[in-house]
Order: structure tokens, then sequence, then C-alpha cells
């Protein structure tokens, strides 16, 4: 241990310089964002400004960043033959343990005392949100210091490492094009599993790679691993994510205890009932379930919407007290008829709960009905359950309420009325406001993740440490908002139990179709 | 005497290319070996074989008595490998050189520091980057005697030094010479003719011979004989390298010079022979005549 405390000491004296520039750049950030919450109530102008400077001072932070990891590594290069230190008695364990040592202390160390700081500064208990801290840390080592010393640890200089780089953005950018056009797009419910999927496939064979140059040394086997990595860690995830998630389900051993009892038919005749029911098995929210659907067959004809349309019912039954669930469908499904393959538009109505009016609507085109053969058609669609939903209230009119449900919210008047919360990290329950001037009417609240501003502003590279619910009202006294006196907003938290994804398969015979 | 360095079988190959090819060596402990060689006939890489810094090779090699796949941090503790093509942490400070490695070794000697530093006059607090080549050298060879190794390994170390440094290095590694094995790849072959007591020639991955100085210096003579009519015949005893005519005179390089052998040998070749004159070979000329000798055969 003491060669690797040596070690430390001479990369922190070497790279001096590099390490004052990330304690800089990394107080800048923390100094900008220091009063975050206020930020709000300054004109758009000036928030803009802020934007402006903390986006340079962020993308300062991560090139300087990643530059002192590529020297750090490259400093006793793993890469080529000549580099002073491999004839020295230097275990390859113990330089690992050293850089290990000089990026937590440089760089890491850095990065959560400005998530910190401005947690503390906003009235965050850093004790109520160490999991995020701690988990959006980590996704900051696995999307660019790991790659980066990864990169580094199998090249030979700053140069083939900036090469490296510049090619392998390339490279996944066209993967994930490719990915994209061809493989699996994950929906709106599960893009968060798919990310989290790909940040931690992303900075294991980083982390892999790394520690195989350390101990091994061997480059054209680390060069070509790194190159599979890429492919794999931007396509895979992807690709495989709901197989992925099924086959972790299998192996969860909690996960049939808190099975909720939920279920959904298709069925045109009303209740939920055996052998159209697909009974569906919960997983906690993060977790994909892809079950096989029970066929439903004879489904008649829409009278009222005409033959272009068929509407197939469906009834979601087994909800608890106060619980709804949400459901949301891509935008397509696939039509096959008399060996012709098409996509046809889906659509959902109705809203959340298990209400009779909830249907799957399939838009076909007239041409497919002039075959006369039976039709199949194949969709799915993604329900969400929500738990009995938590109320909280603060005044319309210059509110100010603290939950640890849904963070810090604010409201104020200025050309409109502005709602605004702020949440360390994310919001972990669904928010939605709900206004009770005139009896209760919902508020339109926006939910912006860390890596999204509230504010209308061009794209911004500063991944806030707080996530945002934003909305906004049209007020006609410009100065106050007299009209919004003695009213108050109702924040509903609920927490997610369950998310489901389920295939739909329809067969409708050629008669039914006539 | 034990041996020091010893392969047998020893491939590197780089893709279809074998840098060294079937490589059989011994080092016997305390002497002074020079490998010697063209440029690209595996001198270096041999020696970064042996010391585990090239990876992926086949057949034998040790090193100190250590299978060289295994060499580690144990075995370099006793080991010096001084490279020309060495990179160097250019931000250092020759001060900070010599504190980073201390540590790392359990019989690093201030004394000894001093007298190294005093020899090389190397100052202190100027950056590798701002010394000139022989500074660097200097410092390189600093950082590796201080411990004393009980085994140098120097790959083309002189290279592009002008003579006076040369003469510091050689002189910096004699005092060394008593107390470890050195081996020593070089093109500078006065100055290894100087100090080495072994020579090696590897030529094309082989080893082509390795020898005592002393004997390599009695094989080896450049001989001129006058005849009456300078005609090669067709068959002349594969031991002559590089024979030429020049009117009544023949010359070329005996490589096992015996004396009387060798008359004997030059009147059945040549009955007309009317003088023959040897003249000993300097190691320069001996590396010249072999591998112009290599290249002709190839």
């Amino acid at each position: 241990m003491r060669l690797v405390w040596h070690i430390v000491k001479k990369d922190a004296w070497q790279q001096r310089y590099l390490i004052a520039a990330i304690v800089l750049t990394a107080a800048l950030l923390a100094l900008l964002n220091i009063r975050i919450s206020s930020w709000a109530s300054l004109p758009v102008e000036a928030v803009r400004q802020y934007f402006a400077t903390g986006g340079v001072a962020f993308l300062g932070f991560a090139m300087v960043s990643a530059l002192f990891v590529g020297v750090l590594v490259q400093s006793e290069g793993l890469a080529g033959v000549n580099d002073h230190w491999l004839a020295r008695p230097v275990p390859g364990s113990a330089l690992l343990q050293a850089k290990a040592i000089a990026v937590l202390l440089f760089v890491v160390v850095p990065i959560v005392l400005f998530q910190a700081t401005v947690l503390m500064v906003n009235g965050f208990a850093i004790g109520d949100h160490w999991p995020g801290l701690l988990s959006r840390t980590a996704v900051t080592a696995a999307l660019w210091i790991l790659p980066t010393a990864a990169l580094a640890s199998v090249t030979r200089n700053w140069q083939q490492l900036a090469a490296g780089l510049v090619c392998g953005s390339m490279l996944a950018i066209g993967v994930a094009v490719f990915a994209e056009g061809f493989g699996y797009e994950a929906p709106e419910q599960f893009s968060a599993a798919v990310q989290n999927a790909t940040v931690a496939v992303e900075g294991c064979v980083a982390l892999a790679l790394v520690a195989w140059q350390y101990f091994t040394r061997r480059v054209r086997i680390a060069r070509v691993a790194a190159a599979v990595g890429l492919v794999v860690i931007v396509g895979g995830p992807r690709q495989f994510a709901p197989s992925l998630f099924s086959a972790s389900r299998s192996v969860a051993p909690s996960a049939g205890a808190k099975t909720p009892n939920l279920r959904f038919a298709l069925d045109q005749s009303g209740a939920p009932r055996g052998g159209d029911v697909a009974r569906l098995t919960a997983r906690s929210p993060d977790r994909i379930v892809r079950d096989t659907a029970g066929r439903v067959r004879h489904i008649p004809k829409d009278d009222r919407s005409g033959l272009e349309t068929v509407t197939v019912p469906l009834l979601i039954d087994g909800l608890g007290e106060g619980q709804t669930a949400a459901v949301s469908i891509p935008s397509e499904a696939e039509v096959s008829i008399g060996g012709r393959k098409s996509n046809v538009r889906l659509r959902f109505t109705g809203g959340p709960g298990s209400s009779d009016a909830s249907a799957l609507v399939f838009d076909l085109d007239r041409d497919l009905l002039r075959i006369d053969a039976p039709m199949n058609i194949r969709a799915h669609f993604y329900v969400t359950q929500h738990a009995s939903p938590k109320r909280y209230a603060m005044p319309t009119l210059n509110g100010s309420l603290r939950t640890f449900e849904t963070g810090h919210c604010q409201s104020w008047v200025t050309e409109r009325l502005h709602i605004l919360c702020q949440r360390p990290y994310e919001f972990t329950s669904s928010i939605r406001g709900i206004l009770t001037r005139g009896g209760p009417r919902p508020l339109n609240l926006q939910v912006f993740s860390e890596y999204q501003a509230a504010w209308p502003l061009i794209f911004d590279p500063l991944p806030l440490p707080l996530a945002q619910a934003w909305g906004g009202l049209s007020v006609r006294n410009l100065d106050r908002g007299e009209e919004y006196r003695d009213t108050s907003i109702v924040f509903e938290v609920s927490d997610v139990l369950a998310r489901f994804e389920q295939d739909v398969a329809i067969e409708i015979p050629a008669r039914a179709l006539r | 005497m034990s041996d020091a360095i010893e392969t047998s079988g020893l491939r590197m190959r780089f893709g279809k290319h074998a840098a060294v090819d079937g490589l059989d060596l011994k080092i016997s402990a305390g002497s002074v070996y020079a490998l010697i060689g063209s440029n690209g006939a595996g001198k270096s890489t041999t020696l970064k074989v042996l010391t585990n810094i090239q990876k992926g090779y086949e057949g034998h090699a040790a090193l100190l008595g250590v299978e060289s796949r295994r060499v580690g941090a144990k075995e370099l503790e006793r080991v010096a490998y001084v490279s020309e093509s060495q990179e160097m942490p250019e931000g250092m400070t020759v001060a900070e050189l010599l504190a980073f490695w201390r540590p790392f070794y359990r019989r690093w000697d201030a004394a000894r520091e001093k007298e190294l530093l005093d020899l090389f006059r190397l100052p202190l607090d100027r950056k590798l980057k701002h010394l000139s080549r022989g500074m660097r050298m200097k410092a390189a060879l600093a950082s590796s005697l201080a411990y004393h190794p009980e085994l140098i390994i120097l790959d083309e170390p002189f290279t592009g030094l002008d003579p006076l440094v040369r003469d510091e290095l050689v002189e910096a590694l004699l005092d060394h010479a008593s107390e470890a094995t050195i081996l020593i790849s070089s093109h500078d072959l006065a100055e290894i003719e100087s100090f080495a007591s072994h020579v090696g020639f590897l030529e094309e991955g082989k080893l082509r011979f390795s020898e005592e100085m002393s004997g390599l210096s009695q094989r080896f003579r450049e001989v001129e004989v006058t005849v009456d009519q300078a005609d090669l015949p067709s068959a002349l005893p594969k031991h002559w390298l590089l024979p030429q005519t020049a009117s009544a005179v023949v010359r070329f390089v005996e490589t096992q010079f015996d004396g009387a052998g060798l008359e004997a040998e030059v009147h059945s070749v040549f009955p007309s022979a009317r003088h023959i004159e040897t003249r000993p070979m300097p190691l320069r000329s001996i590396f010249v005549a072999l591998a112009k000798a290599g290249r002709e055969t190839a």
C-alpha cells in the first residue's frame, strides 16, 4: 500500500495543473447552481445566461476530467513496449489501485462534492438522497470516466486516445442508428431500464478492459474486445433488454410474492373471465414482463366507425382500493392477411382505471379488407399500475411546499402563474397537480429529468442534480393573479407498483370482415 | 558459473514475421555480453522478451532463473534495463525521477546514487524533456544503477551520443562490471570491444555465433594472398568470407584461423601463392564482414 500511495502522490504532483482545473470547474458548477431554486423566479434571459455559463463549465469539467484520466493512465502506458516503467518492479495491481485512487480523489470526489453542495444549499438533506447521489456518480463514472480510462489503456498517446474517442463515438452513433432501424426500440416505460442496462454494461465492459490491461497488457486482444464491447454496449441492451429482464424475473425469488392481482381482458362482452383473460405477473416497476396473450377471436366489425376500424375493448380488473392503471401503446401494430404483411395505426381510447370505455383501436386500410382471407393482428401494450396517491396541498399564489415525494414546490406569478417542483435526481413517484379553483381541475405538469431543463431553452448540456416538474397557467391580473387567491394546488403523488408489457394476438375470420 | 540468461528455441512472431527465430542463448553470470547484429536482426525484441516487456513468445526464455513470462516485480528489482527507445516521463525532473523509483528498490544505495550524479553531472532540477539525448540516457542509467542490479540490460545505449558521453557511460558500466552481468546490444562495436567479454551475432532472428571475445579475435583474420594469377576457383572453403581479387592479390576473411592450418589450406587452393599476410580484425570489421557475407548468401 505504501507504493500505491507513492504512485498516487507522484501522479498528483505531475498532474497538479489538471487537478486544479478539475477542482476549479467543479467549484464553478457548484457556484452556478448554488441557488438553483431561485433561478425559477429570474427572467428567462438571466436564466439563459446562467445556463450558457453552466454549460461551458460542465463541458470544461467533462473535458478536463477526461484529459486527466487519459494522462493518468498513459503516464504509465499499457499499450506499447517502450514505456519506462515496464522494466521496473511495479506490480500491475499496485498501479491499478493507485490510478483508481487518483480518479476517485481527483475526479469522483469533486463530482460528489458539487452535487452535495447543490443539494444542501437548496435545502435537501444528503441523508435522504444518497442513493441518487451515488447512482448519479456511478453513471457519470460509467458514462465517460471508465470508457476514457479503457481507451487510454489501449492507446499509446493522447493523439491516439483522441482519435479513439472520436472514432468510438462515430461507431456508437452508427451502431445506434443501425439498431434503431432494425431492432428493439425501448418503449417509454422501459427506456430508463434500457438506459440503466446500457450504462451498467458500458461500465462493466470498460472496467473489465482496464483491469485486463493492467494485469496482462495484451493490447491486441483488448482492442478487439473494446470494439466488440462498443457494439454490445450500443446495440445489446436495446436488442435484448426485454428478454434479459424476463429472464432475470424468472430467477427473482421475491417477484411472485408481490404479485398484484391485476388482470386484463380483451373481450366485447364486459367482465374479464377465464379463457380470454391473460393474467399477468407483476414485477417491480423497472422490470419487463412479456407474457403470451390469450387469443381473442371473432372480433365483430365496429359499426360506429365503419369497416376500417377494429375496436378491441380492454378491461382491467384487480386494481386495489384507490389504485389506477395507465395504459400506453406503440403507434403501430402488425397485420397479416392473405400472406401480405403491413403495419396499421394503433390507438388507445379511455383514461386511467378500469373504465369500460377503454379500448385498443386498429385503423385498417380498406384495401386490406378486400382480401378474402382471415386477418391476424399482432400488437402489444403497456400498463403501469399506480398505488393509491398521497396528496399534498399548497396555496396557488406564492405557495411553497417541501416533502420527500414532491421535493420543493413553489409557485409565483410573472406574465403567467408558474408552478415548479424540484427534487434531487428524479421523481420516484408519478406526480400530478390539481387546481381547486371552481372544482378540481388537472394541471398540466411536465416532468423533466435531471438531464433536461424545464426552462424554454435550447439544448442544454448541463445535467443538474435536480429533476423538475413544471407547469403554468394563464393569469388575467398580471400583477398578482387575483383570480387564484384562496385557491390551492393539490399535488398527487403515487408510487408505481408494477409495469406490464402484454402481447396481443387477434385473429379475425374472413367472414367477419365481409 | 550459472546462467543469468538462458533461451532455447525462442521464437517471437509479429504476424507472419518471426523477429526472433529459434534463438538458443546462454549468458553466464558475471560476463559482459555484447549482442550484435544489423537493424531488424531481433536484438531489441530478444531483450524485451527476456524482461517480459514483450509478451507472447514461444519456446523457453529465462531471466535470473525465472521463466520470462513469469518475470515480475521481484525479479525486476534485481534488473536494470535501459533502452535508447525508452519513453521517459518527460514532465519529471531528474530529482523527481530518482525520488519516484527509490522506494521500489530495497537495495537502493543513496551513496551510489550520489556517485552516479557526480559522475554524470546531471542537473537535478531540469525536466527530462529539456535534457539532451545524452543527458537523458545518463538519467536513465543513474536511476538504473543506484540499486546495484545483478543484471544490466542495455539496448543500444550509445546510439546518437558523442564520444565524451559514451566514455562516461562506459566508465559507469565498468564500475559495475565486477558485481553484475551485463547484456548490451549495440552498433557501437568499438566501445563494446573495449569491455565485452563475450559476443553473439544475431542475424534474422537467429544466433550465428556466440563466444568469448578473445576467441573471436583469434578466430577471425583478414587474409591477403599474393599469387601469380588471381583467379578465384569455383569452390572455396566455406569459412572464407568475402573473397575478392585485385591484380595478383586475393583477399578474404578467415573465420577459423589457426596459423599453420591456414597456410596449408591457402596453398592447396592457390598453388601459386607466393606470400600470405594475415591481420587481426577489430570487432567492427568482423561484424561488417559477417553482415556482408550474410547478405550475399541471402
